[in-house]
């Protein structure tokens, strides 16, 4: 662990010190500082950004009310991940419709109409890829490849086993290896 | 180890492993080509992944941070109590307290009930020898413990006993009182 990594890891504990004892600039630093990697994973679990900037402020909300128990043994982020994921596992169960892809914004380097185009098309491509996977694969495999999380932090996060974190990963690539076959022999 | 080590690939891929399992799964990589296909399907996996961007942000980070703050509700910061041995302290204050002033009060109620008695003319030997007999060291030492505290007591003895150490006591269980209950009290919602 390099010196910035370790100052960034003092200044969070000291945040989340201070959030506990009610102190909501800290908290709104912390907001800050998870806001974007709390987004994206509910992006890439639903398929909807307006959907994820909604559940990812539900999710900080209920990180406020519950961060009495939160303990820094495992990291604040894995601690804000399972929330937001049990907020977007819950919220996906009771919408149960299919998310239209095609009302998805995607931004993509624009290069010609054309191209962008063809990008488009294949990061929908992939994105409906990851969407079709069991929620519970889904989860694992977006924490690993898009977050970074260890598969400790990865079954800390999502309160499983770590044999189970390896099996539903390599369930997950070995679909995506399947559906996604044509784009990965291009 | 198993002919091929495909049940490690993914973990090695991941950065998982360690030790003596890495440098098992390394040594074998180095010559076997089904191994390394697999693990460089693994990396272009994650490659094509990598290509779906992000959400597009719908509202800034200081927006977004913002309507959070609004909608924080506000939380209550509950003291911590002290634990373990402090706690059975804490708690045996009290009851020592309280103990005390019934000791006082006994030692008074037997000290009235002796005088009673000698006014209507009771069990008078055995009185006498218990109010007017005081416990006669029998050395030197004795004597002089027994002078020195009865020189610095600056109050009679029915006082210090009906009056000034139940007050003493009265007063440190108030304060016990106050503290515990502050310890205990939760502050302003915030």
């Amino acid at each position: 662990m390099n010196i910035a990594s370790a100052v960034t890891i003092q200044t969070e504990h000291d945040l989340v010190a201070q959030a506990q004892l009610g102190d909501r600039a800290a908290f709104g630093d912390l907001v800050q500082m998870h806001q974007r990697g709390v987004i994206n994973l509910v992006y890439r679990l639903s398929g909807d950004p307006a959907f994820a900037e909604d559940i990812a402020q539900d999710a900080f909300i209920r990180a406020w009310e519950k961060l009495d128990s939160y303990q820094p043994i495992a990291p604040f982020r894995s601690w804000v991940y399972r929330i937001a994921t049990n907020a977007a596992f819950d919220a996906l169960r009771r919408r149960k419709e299919q998310v239209d892809i095609d009302a998805v914004v995607v931004s993509t380097p624009g290069n010609g109409l054309e191209q962008n185009l063809v990008h488009r098309q294949r990061d929908e491509a992939i994105r409906q890829a990851v969407l079709s996977l069991p929620l519970a694969s889904r989860s694992v495999l977006i924490l690993r490849e898009y977050e970074s999380l260890s598969y400790q932090e990865i079954a800390d996060t999502l309160e499983i086993p770590l044999g189970t974190v390896m099996s539903r990963l390599n369930y997950a690539r070995t679909t995506l290896r399947t559906t996604l076959a044509e784009l990965l022999e291009a | 180890m198993d002919k091929h080590i495909t049940q490690w690939l993914a973990a090695y891929y991941d950065g998982e492993l360690r030790g003596r399992r890495l440098a098992q799964v390394e040594a074998h990589l180095e010559h076997c080509p089904e191994c390394l296909t697999e693990l460089e399907q693994l990396s272009s996996l994650s490659a094509l992944l990598a290509e779906v961007p992000e959400a597009l942000a719908l509202t800034t980070p200081d927006r977004f941070a913002a309507q959070v703050g609004l909608r924080l509700s506000r939380r209550r910061v509950v003291q911590n109590k002290p634990a373990g041995r402090q706690s059975l302290v804490w708690a045996a204050l009290p009851i020592s307290i309280v103990i005390g002033l019934a000791f006082l009060q006994v030692v008074q109620w037997l000290a009235t009930s002796l005088e009673v008695a000698q006014v209507f003319g009771f069990g008078t030997a055995a009185v006498e020898r218990l109010t007017t007999s005081p416990i006669q060291p029998s050395t030197a030492l004795g004597q002089m413990s027994t002078q020195f505290i009865q020189s610095s007591i600056p109050f009679s003895p029915q006082l210090l006993i009906g009056v000034i150490l139940p007050a003493i006591l009265a007063i440190a269980y108030l304060l016990w009182l106050v503290v515990w209950g502050l310890n205990h009290q939760e502050t302003e919602t915030i």
